[in-house]
Parts: structure tokens; C-alpha cells; sequence
């Protein structure tokens, strides 16, 4: 029975889409709902949809409810379970500074295109659900307008990804132009037949993937986005958007062969993105910078083979979304978030708060690549399938550029512990929800540092 | 030529219209409609190659294109008459409030 079908294999987006109608509803009927209510309702969806993505990974269903556009296999799920985790520490972040139904349901919609992209098997789903991702992430950049950059970001953002969308869809009418269909399969074709026009296509579309994943001379829109958005957004485009993003190429890459020109930029963006976060002055420009050096990473990862290429992605994604996150979890808040965002800021945290100094500090080292945390094995993973692929000489720099980044995420640790505070005032007291999100990033953290096998045997 | 050829080719000359558009203008609208005729010359090219082809593929991933690019610009518009409120300008060189 197709409605069986179409009811159980995309279970993780009917739920989502659920909390997206029941919020809506909430706000016609009551007017403005309260903000604990609202928030319930996001984080129960996500939470469901979550459970429903581990279930149907753990179940191994596969089906494909529209054949030739949505399928969904077990792997595909596991994709979909480590974005919607990813999203509830999120959620978790957002209750203290939202409680308006707007926020959470633009939230939602951008998860549910996060959940599209793997498993779209035609550039008609992927481009859906590309834009459903983004579409609501210019809006959420502007919603936070705690700052006037917001409005500017937003545009610059908007400007940007719009003219990547168009960029997408001008490859992706080439490819069709050559191969006369919408398959993703046609990708790879391209790269086979040499015709022309197929492979400017396909040049056109990982162009318009590096501009949506930052990489480097398409980055410019980040730094400004992630600044001018608050905590919980930024937090929220520095993992999810960007796992979304590489889920996406992984979908497209899966069989093509990866050329020694697309491996370049990756390397730039790992020089230029730890170079410059080291004269930042803001957390989260570091940040930006930060995730810019590490979609570099993941894009390196592409020069491997096939099966060890999506084991190294989504070990790396998991260990970078959890270990990013649970620095955002640990960040001091404050009423005037321009000064709360100064790495100064963190002067004497150490002193003042013992667990949020230590929680940043595991994080910074484990961004930084270094063994025992889990940040390591990822880097490893990434590289060592570099080599078993023959690319001696790019898995040398890219391994010497890497530790490039080593020096602005251990000034980060030096200014937490070795410097006096300025003034203790500005810290938040009591945030429980705060503590909930980070010990929902820590346990995964800790997992994944003390059996990295347990995890890479189920991808 | 043949016709379709000459649509391709029509459909690159209006893309990269608007991409230098993008990139060299500096009137937030004016970004905005280069953008959308990137958008255009897309929908061109697909509705040659779906004629050429004979299948229906390519018209229906055209409509989709249209409803995206209607939201798109339903999202930029307020945020451009945002700025206009606080700058008082359309000239993107004078919101100077970001490093880059």
C-alpha cells in the first residue's frame, strides 16, 4: 500500500511537520501562546522525530515512497537522527532568548529540509530541500535584532544565497540539458561522458555546495551571519547547516570520481580560516572562521574512497556538531550580548565558573585535533583515508595546515584560565536548560572519546 | 544555429548579466532583480532543454523554481525596507556596520 509507505519512511518529517501545524495553530487560537508551552511543543516534535529516525535506522526499513525523487534506507536514517539530535541541544539554547511560535517554527521548517537532503535521490528533491534549509535561516539571522548589523547580514546572507541557489539550478539544468534527466545519478554521468556542457554543470553545482558550506573564496557571508545572529542561530548554522550541506555532497559525490582541483579550495579554506580566526575578537567570528577551516576538513574527507569517504563524514560531523555545540552550551550569557560575545569577555572563567571553563576548554582541544579527544580520531579518520587513496602530498599539507588552527583555540584556553577577570558581573545565574544541553553534548563527547569503534561499526 | 542553441546561449548571456550584476552594482534592488534574472535565464534553459528532450520533467521543476524565487524575494524585500528605515539608503557601500 503506497500510504503506508509514504506514512512510515518519511515518519521523522511528518512529525516535524506536525509540530510546525500545532504551533501555527497555537498561535491563531491563543493569540500568544506562553513561551513554555510553545517551546514544549518544538522540542517534543524534534525529540519524536529524532526517535523516529533511530528507530526506522535500527528497524532497517527502506522504501521509497516517490521512487526516483525520496528514498530512505538505514544509513539515510542515521543521517537524519544525527541532524535532529543535533538540533535539540539547540532547541534547549533558544528557550531563554525566544518564546514567540515564529522562531520555533521557522526552526522546524529548516529541520525538515536538513531531513530531505539525504535522502533525495533527484536534484528536484535536493533543491527543495536546499532552500527549505536556508530560506527560514535569513529570517532567523534577522529575528534575533539584538544588534543593527542584523538586517545587513541578513541581506548579505540572503544576496549570497540566493545567487547560489541560482548557481545550483543553472548546473543542474546543464546536467539535464546532457543526460535528459533530473537523477542524481546524472551527476556522476557527467563525469564519465566529458561532455562539456555536463561537466560545466557539474562545476556549477559543487561551486554553489562550497558557497552554501562556506569554503574559502565564497566564506564572505559567514563571519558576518554568524556575528550578527545570537547564540542559539549561530550554534545553529555552525552544525546543522553545515552537516546539512555535507550530507547533501556526499549524496551527489556518491560515486563520482573527485578531480585534484576540488580538493584545492578546501586546503585554502583550512590556511585562510585558521589564519584568520587568530586575530578575531568576538567568540562567535571565531567561530565562523573556525567553520569555515573545519567545512574544509570535510571537504578534504571527499578524496577518499567511497565506503572509508562516509564513515570519515559522519564521524566528523557528529564529533564537530557535538563539540561546537557544547561550547555554546558552556558560553556565559549576558544582558548585553556585543559585550558577552568579546573573547574578553571569558578573562578569569576559570575562576568564576570552574565547569563552563573546562566544558569550552574540551571543546577548543578537541577542535584543535588533539588525541585522546574525539576530534582527533575524526582528523585521523579524514586523513588516513587521504593516504589509503594514493593523495600523499595533500594529506601532508592538508595535516600541516590543520595545525595551523592550534594556536587561536589555545589562546582561548589561556585567556579562560591564566588571566584575571575584569569584572564578574554579566553572568546569568541560574540556567538549567542550559546544563540540560550541555550534558546532552557531553555524553555523546565522552562516547565517542572512549570507544570511537562503537560508533564507527554502526556507520 | 538552430534555435534551441540560440536559447542556450541566450539563457548564459542573461546569467552572467546577473551575476555581475550581483557583483558590481551596489543598489540592495538593483542586487535583488539581478539575482532574479540569474533565477530567469535558469528557467529559460531548462524550459529549451525540456522542449528539446520532449519530457515534462524540466517544465515541472520550473514551476517549483517559481514558487522558491517568489519566497525568496517575499524574504528580501522587508529586510531591504528595514535597512532603508535605519540607513536611509539603498547604496550597500554605505551599511558599513560589518568588517567582511
Amino acid at each position: 500500500m503506497i500510504f503506508q509507505t509514504v506514512l512510515t519512511a518519511m515518519l521523522p518529517e511528518h512529525l516535524l511537520l506536525a509540530g510546525i501545524v500545532t504551533l501555527l495553530a497555537l498561535e491563531i487560537g491563543a493569540g500568544r501562546p506562553r513561551g513554555a508551552l510553545v517551546h514544549a511543543v518544538a522540542s517534543a516534535a524534534t525529540v519524536a522525530a529524532a526517535l523516529a529516525a533511530l528507530w526506522l535506522h535500527a528497524s532497517h526499513y527502506s522504501g521509497a515512497p516517490f521512487p526516483g525523487h525520496y528514498a530512505i534506507g538505514p544509513a539515510t536514517a542515521l543521517a537524519k537522527f544525527l541532524v535532529l539530535a543535533l538540533a535539540v541541544p539547540v532547541l534547549l539554547l533558544s528557550r531563554e532568548q525566544f518564546d514567540d511560535a515564529r522562531y520555533y517554527v521557522l526552526l522546524l521548517g529548516s529541520l525538515y529540509g536538513a531531513c530531505l537532503l539525504p535522502s533525495s535521490m533527484s536534484f528536484l528533491t535536493l533543491f527543495l530541500g536546499l532552500e527549505l534549509l536556508s530560506l527560514p535561516v535569513y529570517v532567523l539571522v534577522l529575528l534575533a535584532f539584538q544588534r543593527p548589523e542584523g538586517a545587513e547580514a541578513a541581506l548579505k546572507y540572503l544576496v549570497l544565497g540566493g545567487a547560489a541557489t541560482a548557481t545550483f539550478l543553472f548546473g543542474t539544468s546543464f546536467l539535464y540539458g546532457a543526460t535528459g534527466t533530473l537523477a542524481i545519478e546524472g551527476f556522476s554521468m557527467a563525469f564519465w561522458s566529458g561532455d562539456p556542457a555536463a561537466l560545466s554543470g557539474a562545476a556549477l553545482i559543487i561551486a554553489a555546495l562550497f558557497l552554501k558550506a562556506a569554503i574559502v573564496p565564497l566564506h564572505a557571508w559567514a563571519p558576518d551571519a554568524y556575528e550578527a545572529a545570537s547564540v542559539p542561530v549561530t550554534a545553529y548554522m555552525a552544525t546543522i547547516i553545515k552537516a546539512a550541506v555535507l550530507l547533501a555532497a556526499l549524496r551527489i559525490f556518491a560515486v563520482a570520481p573527485v578531480a585534484g582541483l576540488v580538493a584545492l579550495l578546501p586546503l585554502l579554506s583550512m590556511v585562510w580560516g585558521n589564519l584568520a580566526a587568530i586575530r578575531q575578537s568576538s567568540f562567535r567570528r571565531m567561530i565562523a572562521y573556525s567553520s569555515i577551516a573545519h567545512a574544509g576538513y570535510l571537504f578534504f574527507a571527499f578524496l577518499g574512497a567511497g565506503p572509508g569517504r562516509y564513515q570519515a563524514v559522519m564521524f566528523y560531523l557528529a564529533t564537530y556538531g557535538v563539540m561546537t555545540l557544547l561550547a555554546f552550551t558552556a558560553l556565559p550569557g549576558g544582558s548585553d550580548d556585543a559585550r558577552a560575545d568579546r573573547l574578553d569577555s571569558l578573562k578569569g572563567l576559570f575562576h568564576r565558573r570552574p565547569a563552563a571553563a573546562l566544558a569550552i576548554a574540551a571543546a577548543m582541544l578537541s577542535l584543535a585535533g588533539l588525541p585522546p579527544l574525539p576530534g582527533f580520531v575524526a582528523k585521523f579518520l579524514v586523513f588516513r583515508n587521504v593516504l589509503a587513496a594514493g593523495h600523499t602530498g595533500w594529506a601532508v599539507a592538508g595535516l600541516v595546515a590543520s595545525y595551523l588552527g592550534l594556536y587561536f583555540y589555545l589562546r582561548v584556553i589561556q585567556i579562560m584560565f591564566m588571566q584575571e577577570s575584569a569584572e564578574a558581573a554579566g553572568d546569568a545565574g541560574s540556567r538549567r536548560l542550559s546544563w540540560l544541553a550541555g550534558l546532552l553534548c557531553l555524553v555523546p563527547a565522552v562516547t565517542f572519546a572512549i570507544f570511537p569503534g562503537w560508533l564507527l561499526d554502526r556507520l | 544555429m538552430d534555435r534551441s542553441q540560440f536559447l542556450v546561449g541566450l539563457s548564459v548571456a542573461l546569467f552572467c548579466l546577473g551575476l555581475l550584476g550581483v557583483i558590481v552594482r551596489r543598489n540592495a534592488l538593483v542586487m535583488l532583480m539581478c539575482m532574479e534574472l540569474m533565477v530567469n535565464a535558469v528557467v529559460l534553459s531548462l524550459v529549451t532543454y525540456a522542449a528539446r528532450a520532449g519530457s515534462t520533467a524540466g517544465a515541472a521543476y520550473v514551476f517549483l523554481i517559481f514558487v522558491v524565487a517568489a519566497a525568496e524575494i517575499a524574504i528580501a524585500i522587508p529586510i531591504v525596507l528595514l535597512l532603508v528605515r535605519q540607513r536611509r539608503t539603498l547604496d550597500v557601500g554605505a551599511y558599513t556596520g560589518l568588517g567582511g
